[in-house]
């Protein structure tokens, strides 16, 4: 029961965040791709690659509160029915070029959060490793 | 309150992706390909018939901004994507990503169609 709270808390919280970005007035009114989306995708990835990446390494693998922040809020944070309705919507209106743009930048800049995430666990890691055990610098 | 509205409609879309994600994993962890690929497809099926169907106002972000884009996932998409990268897996790692947004946005196109003949 513990880990299913802590996912619709996560849920509640991550969609609620994703909805307020998308209606922060910094946007423009007509953006050429949407930068709302695009935001909450990366930031989302780059922040659940880092939390997945650390929890494996240091073993906290079935932590309900892990679930909560990882599949509850990182997983309503992000999302891919509104990438896919922006792209049909974009291509109905022979907006080509901003599709592939969009896109590219959501794939690319997904996966580049995702390896960035687990390029930090790892360090972060290998921190607590050497502060645990008291060795000295290398 | 929209803000409120959206969290609940999110709270019961990530509840049931994660339990679908569970039901299907069993014991293999929280990131699972097929679970990923089935909840993205059909929450962007679901969303285009939604949409198609021409709800509006509360119910469409208790909906859309809610339960589809909670049950849908970008993060666990781009993890799995980069694992497949990772352990170069690259032709599954291609065809997985990009058969996903292909089918998702065809699915999201086909649910359109399917909302507005039942309007």
């Amino acid at each position: 029961m513990n880990k299913y709270l802590y996912v619709a808390i996560g849920g509640f919280i991550g969609s609620v965040l994703r909805f307020s970005i998308k209606h922060t007035a910094v946007f423009p009114d007509k953006p050429a791709i949407p930068f709302n989306t695009l935001i909450v995708n990366i930031s989302g990835s780059f922040i659940l690659a880092l939390v997945l990446y650390f929890t494996i390494e240091t073993g906290f693998i079935n932590s309900d509160i892990k679930d909560g922040i990882t599949a509850g809020l990182l997983g309503a944070f992000t999302t891919f029915s509104a990438l896919c309705r922006e792209t049909a919507e974009m291509l109905s209106k022979g907006l080509y070029f901003n599709v592939g743009f969009y896109l590219l930048l959501s794939v690319s800049g997904g996966l580049a959060a995702i390896y960035t995430g687990y390029i930090l666990a790892a360090k972060a890691v290998a921190f607590i490793g050497n502060t645990g055990t008291g060795k000295a610098e290398e | 309150m929209e803000y409120l509205i959206v969290g609940i409609g999110g709270l019961f879309g990530s509840i049931t992706r994660f339990s679908i994600g569970r039901l299907l994993a069993g014991k293999s962890g929280c990131v699972y390909y097929p679970a990923t690929f089935m909840v993205n497809i059909t929450g962007s099926l679901l969303l285009g018939l939604v949409s198609g169907v021409g709800i509006q106002g509360d119910t469409q972000r208790f909906l859309g901004d809610g339960f589809f884009g909670a049950y849908t996932t970008f993060s666990t998409f781009m993890y799995e994507g980069f694992r497949l990268f990772k352990d170069k897996n690259i032709l599954n790692a291609l065809v997985y990503i990009m058969g996903s947004i292909i089918t998702g946005v065809t699915g999201f196109a086909l649910g359109v169609g399917m909302g507005m003949w039942f309007k």
